[in-house]
């Protein structure tokens, strides 16, 4: 296993290929809960835990089911089924086995089956045909990157909340500009990642 | 019940895909083997047709090889691997002398433009007569296009007894 | 409410994506060339299409325990059918949209308007939803996707314009432009409406009609 590979994965995953800045992906969680950093932060870990699941359960599932019969049409629909199964049994367990975990990351779990960041990480791993091991990377990079943008904007929006804008630019059209200049920022990343490990 | 009716509706649903699957899916296939070969006659124009070569001991990178009828020159399709997403697939195409005549990207899964780029410099490279080191920048997916092509000149020196 | 005003309100009045800030992702992944906005915007209106009338007309058989795993496998199936036909027969769009293909099942606009209007409303008055929320989506990307290659490229539907053509901004076709040019149009309508038209002035999941079903589809 070359470990350099997975570091790169990794970190292009959190910063060059950044899911929500880069890739447009969980967007509206991304802005949705982004208000208040304990539930960014709270939100982020949710999104990693359930993309590392369903990681686990959905490369298996198209490796040795639906390649093996020829069924890849199926991938769409056998992917978000697991995907809601998963996170409901994941509430199920928490809830029963972990009440302190539970009151933490429960209210996010629901929003989890439609967030389309974890059904993107999913299908990347098929499509860039990564290995069990480089997909988990993938997932936990893509996971870590959700939450580092996460938490940075919600810093950036305390001072967007207070600031003055012209009245048309009040509210969304701010909070998008602030987004592109922090996606501006991480552009900065791409040319630096593959020289770290060269 | 609600069971039962969730069911029913997941079994008509496959039913209805795996029967347009198997109408559609001749027609993505074909269209596949279409572009590769459109892909192949943009390589070597002067060629008159392809024949796929059955060759052992290649590189396990090098997934099929091409000979001209003509004898214009030679094709590899390269699986080129290490790079930034994963996969990407190269069309290397060798002219009757065994020099690289050129080298294009088929199915592209590297990071857009950054992956473009390389591919650009190596093209260009290539144009010059001069050995590829990399685009600065880019070194992952640089590697995997270099190695790719050192693959293919191996294949090249495997397979030059079975041409002409 | 009438059928005109169900077939019209989506496009603007009620616009999904400019108005209700929905689906996003896609509106700002795919909106670097009208022409892909356009493939979007008309893969989604059949997926709505298709979805809409399945569960319109199944609307008394489903039962309500299991209506939104009910919705997603048919929303599924219809993406599935989707991805065929387009990789059959629209390679150059396939390829395009990529990953945001298969993700139109995870659309919030599909799911919400099974859950709000679909699973109440009669057959035709469904496929008049969906013509108008498909409509409106394809509206919006296409607004987006001008501005980012008028001013990205230099050229619409790829057709070169004069002076922007050697005078482009390259970052509009990139991602940080994508957030701005959605910021821009978002700006303008406050200004053309005096801030009225908006129906959520802030982001979060309380304006978003697919987060009670998200809530609800969990708790059961």
């Amino acid at each position: 296993m070359d470990v350099k590979v997975l570091l790169v994965i990794m970190m292009s995953a959190i910063l060059v290929n950044n899911y929500v800045l880069s890739q447009f992906l969980g967007v509206c969680p991304f802005l949705g809960v982004s208000k208040d950093r304990k539930n960014a932060v709270g939100m982020s870990v949710a999104v990693i835990f359930v993309m590392l699941l369903a990681t686990v359960a959905t490369w298996p599932i198209q490796h040795y089911l639906l390649d093996r019969y020829n069924l890849g049409y199926m991938q769409t629909i056998v992917f978000i089924l697991i995907i809601a199964t998963l996170v409901q049994l994941v509430e199920i367990v928490l809830k029963r086995y972990s009440p302190s975990l539970y009151s933490a990351l429960g209210v996010y779990l629901p929003l989890m089956a439609t967030n389309c960041a974890i059904f993107g990480v999913t299908i990347t791993n098929i499509k860039g045909e990564m290995t069990f091991i480089e997909s988990l990377v993938n997932a936990l990079g893509a996971g870590t990157g959700f939450l580092l943008a996460m938490v940075v904007f919600s810093g950036i929006r305390e001072h967007t909340e207070n600031a003055d804008p012209p009245p048309s630019f009040k509210g969304i059209p701010i909070t998008l500009f602030s987004v592109a200049i922090l996606s501006l920022a991480f552009f900065g990343f791409s040319g630096v990642i593959e020289n770290m490990f060269g | 019940m609600p069971i039962l009716v969730l069911s029913v509706i997941c079994l008509i649903m496959s039913g209805a895909l795996a029967l347009t699957n198997h109408f559609t899916w001749p027609v993505v296939e074909e269209a596949a083997a279409e572009r590769a070969e459109a892909a192949r006659a943009e390589m070597i124009p002067e060629a008159d047709g392809f024949i796929l070569l059955e060759t052992d001991g290649l590189p396990k990178t090098v997934t099929e090889v091409y000979n001209t009828a003509n004898g214009t020159g030679v094709i590899f399709m390269v699986t080129a691997t290490g790079g930034y997403g994963g996969e990407f697939s190269l069309i290397i195409g060798f002219g009757p002398d065994g020099t690289i005549i050129g080298s294009n990207v088929l199915a592209d899964k590297e990071t857009k433009g950054f992956g473009d780029r390389v591919f650009a410099a190596v093209n260009e490279a290539e144009a010059k007569g001069e050995r590829f080191d990399g685009v600065a920048g880019a070194t992952v997916t640089s590697k995997a296009y270099r190695r790719a092509i050192e693959d293919a000149l191996e294949a090249y020196e495997t397979v030059k007894g079975a041409l002409s | 409410m009438s059928r005109l005003n169900i077939l019209t309100k989506g496009f603007i009045k009620e616009n999904p994506v400019l108005i209700f800030l929905l689906g996003m992702c896609p509106a700002l992944a795919v909106s670097t060339q009208v022409s892909n906005a356009l493939g979007m915007g008309a893969a989604t209106t059949f997926v709505l299409l298709g979805s809409n009338t399945v569960i319109a007309l199944l609307r008394n058989v489903i039962p309500n325990k299991v209506r939104i795993p009910c919705y997603i496998v048919l929303i599924a199936g219809f993406v599935t059918l989707v991805q065929m036909f387009t990789e059959a027969y629209v390679y150059t769009l396939y390829q395009a949209l990529g990953i945001f293909l298969p993700l139109i099942v995870v659309n919030c606009i599909v799911l919400s308007r099974a859950e709000i209007f679909a699973q109440k409303n009669t057959v035709f008055n469904s496929i008049l939803d969906a013509i108008s929320t498909g409509g409106g989506f394809t509206i919006a990307l296409l607004a987006i996707a001008s501005i980012r290659e008028i001013l990205g490229s230099g050229t619409w539907f790829g057709l070169e314009i004069p002076v922007l053509a050697a005078e482009n901004i390259p970052i509009f076709v990139m991602a940080p432009g994508g957030f701005a040019a959605f910021g821009i149009i978002v700006a303008i309508i406050n200004k053309v409406s005096k801030g009225k038209a908006l129906k959520k002035k802030e982001f979060g999941c309380e304006g978003c009609p697919s987060a009670q079903t998200c809530v609800k589809g969990g708790v059961e």
